[in-house]
């Protein structure tokens, strides 16, 4: 093949693929408008602002699914069937209030040891609510967790502040 | 609901409890606050009921407390009385909210001196059924002194008031008042809210959901109304300035804490309409916690629950709020809960705080 017609070949196809991705990117940018997004006016020390090397879509989708784990937890944060006795997290929690998840892991006497936020929240679940024990990990403790994070979004981390 | 023609809104369901003071001022008045004579002297009114000065005794000047400077001898008689509310008792499922309510009704029976009354501040159930009613009624069946209902807002808006009216108030409003030795008492229905659910077609389970989720701000902000306001100018109308007043109500009134309905939409008119009196003294409840306040010559304490603490919202710091309770350990069933002794000594209202988490009660 001609050389010049190599080159234009490949003009054509980058034009195309730099084309493709740019639509992507606004799309990518559009979609992310409307889900709920807290933009910190300065970041926080220490913190690597995004590489714009990052595929817009691991963007996408990580906000996405997030935000469907933040929701799902909402809703079981005020879901009485998750124990037995007819109470729910929100009930002493309105809010999130009061977990304080930027101090976990942490020592807890109710436990004897040091355990994570998902932990305490099973804890919770089990003696609180007289409900049975969630799976560590599993996808009821992660959007409880999640939602709890996002309830106490801003706080500073102060892992092992102590509490009751 | 019955309506006797005879009766009056400041009458008790079971008659009329007579009560006599002498104020400063020289007012008389009996338990229907009809002025018996405005001008009477303290010596024409002892000869007039045989009393001998004898027994007119002087009230102690001072009690540790109390601050502010005390009234003169001619106050209300001292006495007290019982605060309880927010049981939020759920039935057979939840039996831990029955073992701490009959704890505080243990600690009441074996209170020395036994209180006059108990004043129930609301919430009494959570879903508002009648099992969940009739359960509770078993649980306070045990209390020795005489109950005072007023409804909170899981009280009411299943059946919109209709099982608590006809068995805890037993009278034709949700509001009442009373005289006791002197003080003058008022229950008031704060958990009241504005139709919010004819539009959104809901059933009475969602209103009770809605009604009855702290943070849920869809069902507007709590309100006393016009008619209640209307009836509290009236009723204190014939009230000495300088009697103590006892104002009972579910919801604190004044502006706490919005997002969790914290809130009294007209607080402001009813803190005018206690404004000219010396000593008022608001308990309140549906915080689930120890708060107190002062608003001019207005006293607020939040009182304790027997069910579950809540957190102290950020006002908390900034309207320079009081009385923390130190942070409830979730393991320990009694922890940030409890009730309170009510007082009046010396003519001026006052109140001891029974917190578990200091002292849990013994078995």
């Amino acid at each position: 093949m001609k050389a010049s017609v190599k080159l234009g070949l490949w003009l054509v196809v980058v034009a195309a693929v730099s084309s493709l991705s740019t639509a992507a990117l606004l799309q990518a940018r559009d979609r992310s408008r409307e889900l709920p997004r807290e933009v910190p006016k300065s970041p926080p020390r220490g913190v690597h602002l995004q590489s714009p090397q990052l595929p817009s879509d691991l963007v996408v989708k990580t906000h996405e699914e997030t935000t469907r784990a933040i929701r799902r937890g909402e809703r079981l944060w005020s879901d009485r069937s998750l124990g037995s006795n007819g109470q729910s997290c929100n009930m002493c929690h309105p809010d999130g209030s009061a977990t304080h998840p930027e101090t976990y892991p942490k020592f807890k006497q109710q436990y004897g040891r040091v355990v994570t936020a998902q932990e305490f929240i099973n804890w919770c679940i089990v003696v609180a609510l007289r409900g049975p024990s969630q799976e560590l990990g599993g996808e009821v403790l992660t959007a409880l967790e999640a939602y709890q994070a996002y309830a106490n979004r801003g706080q500073e981390m102060e892992i092992g502040a102590a509490g009751p | 609901m019955e309506s006797d023609p005879k009766k009056t809104v400041d009458t008790p369901a079971d008659g009329p409890a007579p009560s006599i003071g002498i104020t400063g001022a020289g007012h008389v008045y009996d338990g229907h606050r009809n002025v018996v004579a405005r001008h009477w002297s303290r010596r024409g009114f002892i000869e007039t009921l045989g009393l001998s000065g004898a027994t007119l005794v002087a009230a102690p000047l001072a009690s540790q407390f109390f601050s502010g400077s005390a009234i003169a001898a001619f106050a209300a008689q001292d006495f007290t009385f019982a605060i309880l509310a927010d049981s939020h008792t759920m039935g057979e499922k939840n039996p831990l909210m029955k073992v701490r309510l009959e704890a505080a009704i243990r600690q009441i029976n074996a209170q020395v001196p036994t209180p006059d009354f108990v004043m129930y501040l609301g919430d009494a159930i959570h879903d508002g059924t009648r099992e969940e009613f009739k359960y509770f009624e078993e649980i306070m069946a045990q209390l020795q002194p005489r109950v005072y209902y007023l409804a909170g807002e899981h009280d009411w808006y299943l059946d919109m008031g209709e099982y608590f009216m006809r068995h805890m108030i037993q009278r034709p409003q949700p509001w009442y008042s009373f005289d006791h030795k002197g003080a003058h008492i008022m229950a008031l229905h704060g958990s009241n809210l504005n139709d919010f659910w004819t539009a959104r077609k809901l059933t009475p389970e969602e209103r009770m959901h809605v009604a009855g989720t702290v943070n849920d701000q869809s069902q507007g902000p709590f309100m006393l109304g016009r008619q209640q306001l209307d009836w509290m100018e009236q009723d204190l109308a014939h009230v000495p300035k300088d009697a103590p007043i006892l104002v009972f109500s579910h919801v604190p009134l004044y502006y706490y804490y919005r997002p969790w309905n914290f809130w009294t939409q007209d607080a402001e008119d009813a803190q005018a309409i206690l404004k000219p009196f010396k000593h008022v003294q608001v308990f309140h409840a549906h915080v689930h916690q120890l708060v107190e306040h002062r608003i001019a010559n207005i006293r607020f304490t939040g009182i304790l629950s027997t069910s579950w603490p809540h957190p102290y919202p950020e006002t908390y710091h900034s309207l320079g709020l009081s009385g923390q309770m130190p942070r409830s350990n979730p393991a320990m069933p009694f922890d940030g809960l409890g009730w309170h002794v009510g007082k009046v000594a010396g003519g001026i209202p006052g109140h001891e705080d029974i917190l578990w988490t200091l002292k849990p009660p013994t078995s």
